[in-house]
């Protein structure tokens, strides 16, 4: 079943979360929202549709996105304005936002309801089921709110990653917890793993430590620092990829700034120029007025 | 003049002190961080531009009474204009393309 929000707009998925190194490295939950905002609305602008796995309010990120789609979301044309309501709405859906089994399974319906209400405003809510598949509000709520077991974890988060994998064409990964996580390894780090795997272009930021960062040491994009770690849970797994696992276009500089930069507005060009390297453009993505008067 | 920040006040109260020295300290720091962002950028095309702050009709009009040769590119700072900005810009001078400076330099080789 496809669930990408519009076949027009190729989407990216978007990790971004908080990491063990913000605070020695300087940052503050303010620098990840700007970072957030920042890549979201350079992505929105440029023709992308976005995808987000996780409760987006947690990081106060609703409605900072709220703001971006709104400003970056063409009015509906005259094609359009014969549509019936549903398709209208469908066809404004900028921002895609998965949640795993696990993760929806322990709300309560008033806070599934919050969420699906507050989402709707950027995009859609899309629940999976423990294979990954997605599942609609009315057979959530014909099931019982329960606390998962830990391999309930394990495998609905890994399976929302491959869910997210397939509706997307490309993955962007910034910070990243490496101790507390839910799952078989850091969820940035198995995002990462993911994407590699299947060939799909993955952009690894570093400049915000965590588990990105650790990938990109891991795959020789990035050189050891003080804060490097030696373990965590799956990390032996990287042993086999390296920078051209990443697949996004760049050449190794790009790659290895990407890897390192601490200034996001460093690594916004590198990404857009990787982007459109990799995924073509549709007719619908932003273009330039001259742009489109050539192919006229 | 919508992307220059504007404080009503009246003239005889110090209530807005702070916020008006604020803006101005704001303004100051963004148009120096700027200068500092385009200072070894190297264009070959003397006719794109870069502008200190988000582009709007009026500051076009004035942008093209500075130069020589009319822009066919403006670079400015910051996040890229919204939709509505942005029709309503290229409906002024279907000619420009408005980049905001990330977008202008993934389009550069290097």
């Amino acid at each position: 079943m496809r669930t990408e929000t519009s076949t027009d707009r190729p989407s990216v998925a978007i990790s971004i979360s908080e990491s063990p190194d913000m605070g020695i490295l300087g940052f503050g939950k303010g620098h990840l929202r700007d970072a957030m905002a920042d890549i979201a609305a350079h992505l929105l602008a440029s023709g992308y549709n976005l995808a987000y796995g996780g409760d987006l309010r947690e990081d106060g990120f609703t409605r900072l996105l709220f703001e971006l789609v709104s400003r970056y979301t063409p009015e509906p044309g005259p094609e359009q304005r014969g549509e019936s309501e549903c398709e209208k709405t469908q066809s404004h859906h900028r921002v895609v936002n998965y949640l795993a089994w696990p993760v929806h399974i322990r709300m309560r319906e008033t806070e599934l309801d919050s969420i699906i209400e507050v989402t709707k405003n950027v995009g859609s809510c899309v629940l999976l089921d423990f294979n990954g598949e997605p599942m609609t509000i009315k057979e959530r709520r014909e099931l019982n709110q329960s606390e998962p077991e830990d391999d309930e974890w394990a495998t609905g988060l890994t399976n929302m990653r491959t869910t997210m994998l397939n509706n997307t064409r490309a993955r962007i990964l910034l910070g990243g917890r490496v101790a507390g996580y839910k799952g078989t390894m850091p969820g940035i780090a198995e995002e990462a793993l993911i994407s590699m795997k299947a060939e799909q272009p993955a952009f690894v930021l570093g400049g915000f430590g965590g588990a990105a960062r650790d990938v990109a040491e891991s795959i020789k994009v990035a050189p050891t620092w003080e804060g490097s770690r030696e373990n965590w849970q799956g990390k032996a797994e990287f042993a086999g990829f390296g920078p051209e696992s990443l697949k996004n276009g760049l050449a190794y500089e790009e790659n290895a700034l990407l890897a390192t930069a601490p200034h996001i507005n460093t690594s916004i060009p590198i990404i857009l120029r990787g982007l459109r390297n990799t995924i073509h453009p549709t007719k619908h993505m932003a273009r330039s007025p001259s742009q489109n008067r050539d192919e006229q | 003049m919508g992307n220059i920040p504007s404080i009503r006040t009246d003239p005889d109260s110090v209530e807005n002190c702070e916020s008006i020295h604020g803006s101005i300290a704001d303004e100051i720091f963004k148009n120096l961080l700027w200068k500092c962002s385009i200072r070894n950028i190297q264009t070959e095309n003397p006719r794109t531009a870069f502008i200190p702050g988000p582009p709007e009709l009026l500051s076009l009009v004035n942008l093209k009474k500075g130069l020589d040769i009319d822009p066919t590119e403006v670079v400015y700072p910051g996040n890229p204009l919204g939709e509505a900005e942005m029709q309503l810009l290229e409906r002024s001078d279907p000619a420009i393309r408005f980049l905001s400076l990330n977008q202008w330099l993934s389009e550069q080789r290097i």
